[in-house]
């Protein structure tokens, strides 16, 4: 194509161009009231959309850190065989002594339901009774509210001691300002001080804790015998491999790694169903938006049929009125979008601030949310555009 | 009809007037005879080519003006350039000129809502001609207006033939057969004098 030819030709189509957009500009702006309701339907659609990939996205990232504090600083090795002994306090050691290791023992659950009462007229609790050693107790990161340290567990063997959760003493009215006894399994026990758990064990709050070689005596063998470790990030499958190899050379014990799920496979699963809902959410909004152009775009065509028939009868051809109900639909579409996706984000902003969340906005979500509302209006558009299209000049100016 | 000449269909309501109107003008397909336009058989064309005629051939004035109220004289005539390729401030500066042609240069940027129905007219017979059409057809231009502004009107539309612009005028105005080159009647849709 000669380069004169080709320049006309973009001057041409340039020339066309400015004047469907400077027709659609007029258009949109004689019905401020008409084009405000069809904006809004598509700008309340994208916000809600926004927003609910945005929290989405923070809550991701809220969950990835969770996940991390569950499962990077905890090893727990579960018996599934032989646990009438205690686990050898030497191999115990020597895990402790790992360098990640921050501290490792005995925190078994020798009991799921024991009946817990402060006198024989008081009301009785079933509630778990745990058996543990200090190290286990400190790796659980379990620590004393009042009374007697809970680290002196295993110095004082022989003497009918518990520690309560902070929950259960709630509920049984156990206060430390004087000495408290408790029946256990209708045994009697000096309660020696109260117990909160912080790191993820929260049942330990709304349990009774006693020396594992304590229970060991009085009980048999626990219910679910555990070794715990708190171990650095990132440590927690070589810790566990190494003390199950130490704890249980001949295997009698059989024990079974239950360190908490791997967070990143967790976190996959929950990411893919996140994005699955955005994905529902925002077809959602988009057939929405389509639905609310299609109908305001289509009550406009009646409205304007007068106007679009003159066109049509000096000379507009079907294609250049059909483009021009488009470009009316894809223009308000696209301010919309815009417009939605900042009050979007800012409610999304304001809802992370009061939840305290780092917001997390994906670089590539505003300009698919903007596409996404563009195209859906402009889709809205397309029946209107064949209507207007259809109109007879005729008729319109005969109306 | 040859060009620059002017022609007056008359004849009483619902004998065929305007369905002759709109056939000369593209609007509508005539059912049986031929309607030739410089030579060309309009008969049959594709209703694109028909547009395409339209918008480079053909300038209409109808009864009533259909401005767009909210915007301004000059942006209701420029509505008539149909050429999309035409610079902006070509299309401001043709809808001026055809503006002044009818006498309203003073209106050009006021809105068309507050317009009389004389100058509301003018504007459409300035939409009409900004394109400069070889063919004018105005179908009763004058049956919403009051006497006097009518006449105006009339003397407006065949001036415009001073210009080249062949003039076809259907109406009830005996004004209008009187100012025509050429007068024919139709009674129930043939033509009787």
């Amino acid at each position: 194509m000669a380069p004169s030819l080709r320049r006309r030709r973009l001057h041409a189509a340039g020339a066309a161009t400015a004047a469907l957009l400077a027709d659609t500009y007029l258009s949109l702006t004689a019905r401020p009231l008409r084009t405000s309701a069809m904006v809004a339907g598509i700008v309340l659609g994208v916000a809600s959309a926004t927003a609910a990939v945005v929290v989405a996205d923070t809550q991701r990232a809220q969950i990835d850190k969770r996940f991390d504090a569950q499962r990077s600083h905890f090893v727990v090795l579960v018996a599934n065989g032989d646990s009438s002994h205690a686990f050898p306090s030497r191999r115990v050691s020597e895990i402790e002594a790992l360098e990640p290791v921050a501290a490792a023992g005995e925190l078994s659950i020798w009991n799921d339901g024991v009946a817990v009462a402060t006198s024989r007229f008081a009301r009785t609790a079933r509630v778990p009774l745990i058996g543990a050693t200090a190290s286990g107790l400190a790796a659980a990161e379990v620590r004393t509210v009042s009374g007697i340290p809970v680290r002196a567990i295993d110095r004082l063997p022989g003497r009918s001691l518990v520690w309560v959760g902070v929950a259960l003493a709630r509920r049984l009215g156990i206060r430390m300002d004087l000495p408290q006894t408790a029946s256990i399994a209708s045994r009697p026990y000096t309660v020696a001080g109260l117990l909160r758990d912080d790191a993820g064990f929260g049942y330990v709050d709304d349990a009774v804790v006693m020396a594992s070689a304590l229970a060991r005596v009085r009980y048999g063998p626990g219910k679910t015998v555990r070794f715990l470790a708190h171990v650095r990030p990132g440590a927690a499958g070589a810790v566990a491999e190494y003390a199950r190899a130490a704890l249980d050379p001949t295997g009698q014990r059989q024990l079974a790694d239950a360190t908490p799920p791997d967070g990143r496979i967790l976190l996959g699963h929950v990411t893919s169903d996140l994005r699955r809902i955005g994905l529902a959410l925002g077809l959602l909004v988009g057939l929405i938006g389509m639905v609310a152009v299609a109908n305001t775009q289509s009550m406009a065509v009646s409205q304007r049929s007068r106007e679009l028939g003159l066109r049509a009868a000096l000379g507009w051809s079907r294609r250049r009125i059909g483009r021009l109900i488009l470009a009316e639909s894809g223009i308000a579409g696209l301010l919309a979008a815009i417009l939605g996706c900042g009050l979007g984000l800012l409610g999304a902003f304001v809802w992370c601030r009061l939840q305290g969340w780092q917001l997390i906005v994906s670089p590539s979500l505003g300009p698919l949310v903007v596409a996404g509302g563009t195209l859906s209006s402009l889709v809205g558009g397309v029946l209107p555009a064949r209507r207007a299209a259809s109109i007879s000049p005729l008729e319109a100016m005969r109306s | 009809m040859p060009r620059g000449s002017s022609l007056a269909v008359v004849g009483p309501s619902g004998a065929g007037k305007s369905t002759l109107a709109s056939i000369l003008g593209g609007l509508q397909e005539a059912t049986e005879g031929s309607y030739r336009f410089d030579g060309q058989e309009m008969c049959g064309l594709s209703s694109l080519a028909v547009a395409r005629f339209r918008a480079d051939h053909v300038g209409f004035v109808f009864q009533n003006a259909h401005l767009m109220d909210e915007r301004s004289a000059w942006r209701n005539v420029a509505v008539g350039l149909v050429d999309a390729t035409l610079a902006r401030p070509d299309v401001e500066q043709r809808s001026r000129e055809a503006l002044a042609l009818v006498g309203l240069a003073s209106v050009a940027d006021r809105e068309a809502a507050p317009l009389s129905g004389g100058e509301r007219q003018r504007v459409a017979v300035a939409r009409a001609v900004v394109k400069r059409p070889q063919l004018l057809i105005a179908d009763e231009p004058t049956g919403s207006l009051d006497q006097k502004t009518g006449q105006a009107v009339l003397e407006l539309l065949f001036s415009l033939t001073a210009t080249g612009a062949t003039l076809i005028i259907a109406s009830h105005d005996t004004r209008a057969a009187a100012l025509a080159d050429r007068c024919v009647t139709i009674v129930d849709g043939a033509l009787a004098a």
